[in-house]
């Protein structure tokens, strides 16, 4: 093992971290997209990464003529010896994303299930606290709370009729499910998708904006529906508080971003190749590990 | 009549049928509707709505007439917005419009909104309970794009 082994992940896995912790000033669309991109072939590359030393760790621990005997074995030994910390940890990331990815699929699978048996995901549920969502899929809406159209006026519905539809019109919720699948994956990018379902609000709301156009109409209402919404659950903690309704609220009532026409989509095509050529090389490595386990 | 418009009359007319409580033909709904349309475009919205299953109707007369529908049932809802509610759905199979927040986070919010003074004199609300009957933002005749 040699430290080229962990470069295609850290390749991917630091300027994605760094992303979500720094994000560059461009429009919150494009910046959703990279984040999406980046976090998926960061997390593949890093449980291929650690499918590899993990699969050398065991190749090199088992006993020689169980592993040395077929071919494939020999090619993960000729990997070098796997010192026995990173060994342990690379098998402990695997047992963590496979429990963590088993997990959300469940949880998506409860969810859609909530989704399923409400019916049509479209309409008003007689419920006095204001709330709104978009219900993904083909029988899905925009589902609102009779508490909600009671508190806004027309214009302010609009703005939540508008902030829902955006998210149903650029499909948020692949991006947001591929976040998540990441975070599951690879648990260290759980900030990355963070950010990501930050982007997907803010982009949702500058949809908003620039169909009502009042930036301070949106800043608004976000900030009326969230003071009046029912407080977080009981699963809640500290921890989770990341202010992210106040940090929409303060962006619209900033300066509207650039569209960024030439900066995003060169950003992402560039960002896109490279974390493909990165990600497909270190799935090449890790066939190797895909054949000890066949 | 383009896509635009209809979203936004949709919201209009949704907003109308929300402060009704009867059935609103599509007539007396247009009445109530801002910036005189059409009556062909506010059927065309209704009919939308209805396929949506947003609104129902019921025929009066030769007339159809239309309501809100509320779904009363309401624990479909219930379990609906407390699935949300935990750690605001990790999985990312919906996307809610707000979140709750923390006490710590409406008091920022709050420090935010006292720090911008308002375009057009109307003040952000204060106090979490206080915008449950907020001023109506009556911004009639509003133009819409450019």
């Amino acid at each position: 093992m040699t430290w080229y082994t962990l470069a295609p992940a850290l390749l991917l896995v630091v300027p994605a971290l760094a992303l979500a912790r720094l994000p560059l000033p461009i429009h919150p669309a494009w910046s959703a997209r990279l984040l999406a991109v980046l976090a998926v072939s960061a997390a593949l590359t890093a449980v291929s990464t650690a499918g590899l030393l993990g699969g050398a760790f065991l190749a090199g621990v088992l006993p020689p003529d169980t592993v040395s005997g077929p071919e494939r074995g020999r090619l993960l030994l000729e990997h070098g010896p796997v010192p026995a910390p990173v060994g342990v940890l690379a098998l402990a990331l695997l047992a963590v994303g496979a429990v963590g990815t088993a997990l959300l699929a469940l949880r998506w699978w409860r969810g859609m299930r909530e989704v399923r048996r409400h019916g049509d995901g479209a309409g008003v549920v007689a419920d006095d606290r204001p709330m709104a969502m978009a219900v993904p899929g083909r029988r899905g809406g925009v589902m609102l709370s009779r508490g909600l159209l009671r508190m806004l006026g027309r214009d302010q519905l609009s703005v939540v009729l508008r902030h829902e539809h955006a998210h149903l019109r650029h499909r948020h919720h692949v991006y947001a499910a591929a976040g998540a699948l990441a975070a599951a994956l690879f648990p260290p990018l759980a900030p990355v998708h963070r950010r990501l379902r930050f982007d997907l609000e803010r982009w949702a709301d500058e949809e908003a904006a620039a169909a009502v156009g009042d930036r301070g109409l949106v800043a608004r209402t976000i900030a009326q529906v969230s003071l009046a919404a029912p407080g977080p659950g009981p699963s809640w903690h500290p921890g989770l508080a990341d202010y992210q309704v106040v940090r929409r609220v303060e962006a619209l009532l900033d300066e509207p971003p650039s569209a960024n026409p030439v900066a995003g989509p060169a950003l992402l095509g560039g960002t896109g190749v490279a974390s493909g050529g990165v990600a497909s090389t270190c799935v090449e490595l890790h066939h190797l590990a895909f054949l000890l386990l066949l | 009549m383009s896509r635009r418009r209809l979203g936004q009359l949709e919201a209009e007319v949704l907003a109308v049928l929300a402060e009704t409580d009867g059935f609103l033909s599509t007539g007396e709904l247009r009445e109530r509707l801002d910036g005189d349309p059409a009556y062909t475009t506010v059927n065309t919205v209704l009919f939308r709505l209805y396929d949506k299953g947003m609104v129902e109707r019921s025929q009066r007369g030769r007339a159809y007439v239309y309501r809100l529908t509320v779904d009363e049932s309401g624990l479909a809802a219930e379990r609906m917005f407390d699935h949300l509610r935990v750690a605001s759905d990790p999985a990312g199979v919906l996307n809610q419009f707000v979140h709750g927040l923390s006490a710590e986070e409406a008091a920022a919010l709050r420090a935010v909104l006292e720090r911008e003074p308002s375009p057009d004199a109307s003040p952000p609300p204060s106090g979490a309970d206080a915008p449950r009957t907020p001023p109506r933002q009556g911004r009639e005749g509003r133009p819409d794009g450019p």
